[in-house]
């Protein structure tokens, strides 16, 4: 399997900043690509697959006869249940490779062996390689749908699936992350064509072009979030990404606050540390409005605070603040309302939360605080590598704020595989 | 693999939430004005009303762009 269309990213045109796309998006050129020329290749990295893995790699067998797929088994301990998995899902069609690391190399470890397979041992070269989780759900056309976006436009990098949330019936949590993943395509589709697209390609499926990917020499292992990584390489590399509202997947989501609170720990500090050590800041620009106003808010707020007891201020200022912030409030409330024909898994229930908006609000709150804690522990891990080995009243409080931090869940290492969630 | 890391912060929900900016930075912008009504600094309150205005401006751009993008992908997918 070689591939045919492979472009270099040396061929990419730059992207300008344009003002205009911040209200305009830019268009992508189309180009038409024949889908028989277009060789793809699947990575499933997995540690103690389940059944929705089986069936995953039975689908993608069923569905994409013509696409290599390739499960990577990132050291599941020998003789337990899993292991019989990972012969069905062998025998059941010749398209499938199981690899094995010799150790846990964690998700990103597990995804550069499958591309050190592809490209070094089978020299495979593929046009499209794909990363699946191994408990996402698809749909007959989603993988045909997403490689035929990655290939309608040359200057794309990656196209990431429409995500949906496949327990989101299961309690009020995971029914308001049902809502929430509606609010990130939204955003994902708003990003589209401004500056170089949507700030993630999610681990969950994206499509990767193979070039871009070899290009940027795969994931960064040891990183918290290595899909907003590599995206982020892949932005300041000179490719577009943008997401395909027509190519569906489902994952499933944490159903308890406390693993819900480690994964938000860790998507929140994760996504903090690719800002910081972003080369490229453009690559994420959003991001860095986002944190900007976030933080200029919560100091002016604590400025006037302090600061009461003047009487210097006009009347209509503090009105004008107070009629645009309800105005903002309400043009966003109708957006989520408006944005409710678009979730096909609606029930009364959802509704229901979505009218009340109490529950989001406790839920988005619940993130305000997950960041608040993020910005500090990544405020005293900064501090304590200078005051490391000395054991200075600063260096010793500093540590202890640290590790108070990390008994909450915070942590520079930790990954989303199933048995640390 | 369990959870797959779709998005983490983004333009106007930077708390990760898809009701970021409306449920946490317009309370906050309220309880400003409500502050800036009984007292305040006159400087302080120029600040605020230029962060509003701009958060303001980003809340619109951003339902501008998800609307014509949205026009484009259906009608691209109805040519198809």
């Amino acid at each position: 399997m070689t591939g045919n269309l492979l472009v270099s990213h040396k061929k990419l045109k730059a992207v300008p900043f344009d003002a205009r796309h911040f209200f305009f998006p830019r268009r992508a050129e189309p180009l038409s690509v024949p889908a028989e020329r277009i060789s793809v290749c699947v990575i499933i990295p997995t540690y103690m697959p389940s059944a929705l893995t089986l069936r995953l790699v039975r689908d993608l067998t069923h569905w994409n006869p013509r696409s290599r797929i390739i499960v990577v088994d990132d050291c599941t301990p020998e003789h337990s249940e899993s292991m019989r998995l990972f012969d069905e899902m062998a025998s059941a069609s010749k398209q499938v490779s199981i690899l094995r690391t010799s150790e846990n190399t964690l998700k990103a470890g597990a995804l550069n062996f499958a591309l050190r397979y592809i490209f070094e041992e089978e020299k495979l070269w593929p046009d499209a390689i794909l990363t699946i989780d191994d408990d996402v759900i698809i749909e007959a056309l989603t993988i045909r749908k997403l490689v035929a976006a990655l290939m309608s436009d040359d200057s794309l990098g990656a196209v990431c699936s429409r995500s949906g949330v496949y327990n989101k019936n299961t309690n009020i949590l995971t029914r308001l992350q049902g809502l929430e993943y509606l609010g990130f395509n939204a955003v994902r589709l708003a990003d589209e064509g401004f500056y170089r697209g949507p700030l993630v390609m999610h681990g969950m499926l994206t499509a990767f072009r193979g070039a871009a990917l070899h290009d940027v020499g795969g994931f960064t292992e040891g990183h918290l979030i290595e899909d907003y990584e590599v995206t982020t390489r892949l932005k300041a590399s000179g490719w577009n990404v943008q997401s395909s509202l027509n190519a569906r997947a489902w994952t499933v989501v944490p159903e308890t606050l406390r693993h819900f609170w480690r994964q938000r720990t860790r998507w929140s500090y994760g996504g903090i540390t690719v800002v910081t050590s972003a080369t490229n800041k453009l690559s994420v620009f959003q991001d860095v409005l986002g944190h900007t106003i976030f933080l200029l808010t919560l100091a002016l707020v604590c400025a006037l605070v302090l600061l009461r007891g003047g009487s210097g201020v006009p009347p209509y200022i503090a009105q004008i603040v107070i009629g645009l912030s309800v105005v903002q409030f309400v043009l966003w409330y109708v957006f989520q309302l408006w944005l409710m024909r678009m979730y096909e898994e609606r029930d009364a229930y959802d509704w229901l939360i979505r009218l009340a908006l109490i529950p989001e609000f406790l839920f988005s709150y619940i993130m305000t605080f997950a960041l608040i804690g993020s910005y500090l522990f990544h405020l005293f891990s900064k501090m304590a590598h200078p005051h490391s080995g000395r054991a200075t009243f600063g260096g010793r409080c500093i540590q202890r704020f640290s590790e108070a931090f990390r008994t909450i869940g915070y942590t520079e290492k930790q990954w989303g595989v199933r048995r640390h969630i | 693999m369990g959870c797959a890391a779709p998005h983490i912060i983004c333009m106007l929900n930077f708390n990760g939430g898809a009701v970021g900016l409306g449920t946490s930075i317009s309370p906050l912008g309220t309880y400003a004005g409500y502050l800036l009504l009984s007292s305040g600094n006159f400087w302080l309150a120029v600040c605020f009303l230029a962060l509003t205005s701009a958060c303001f401006i980003l809340v619109v751009a951003m339902m501008c762009r998800y609307f014509v993008n949205a026009y484009r992908q259906t009608r691209k997918i109805r040519a198809a």
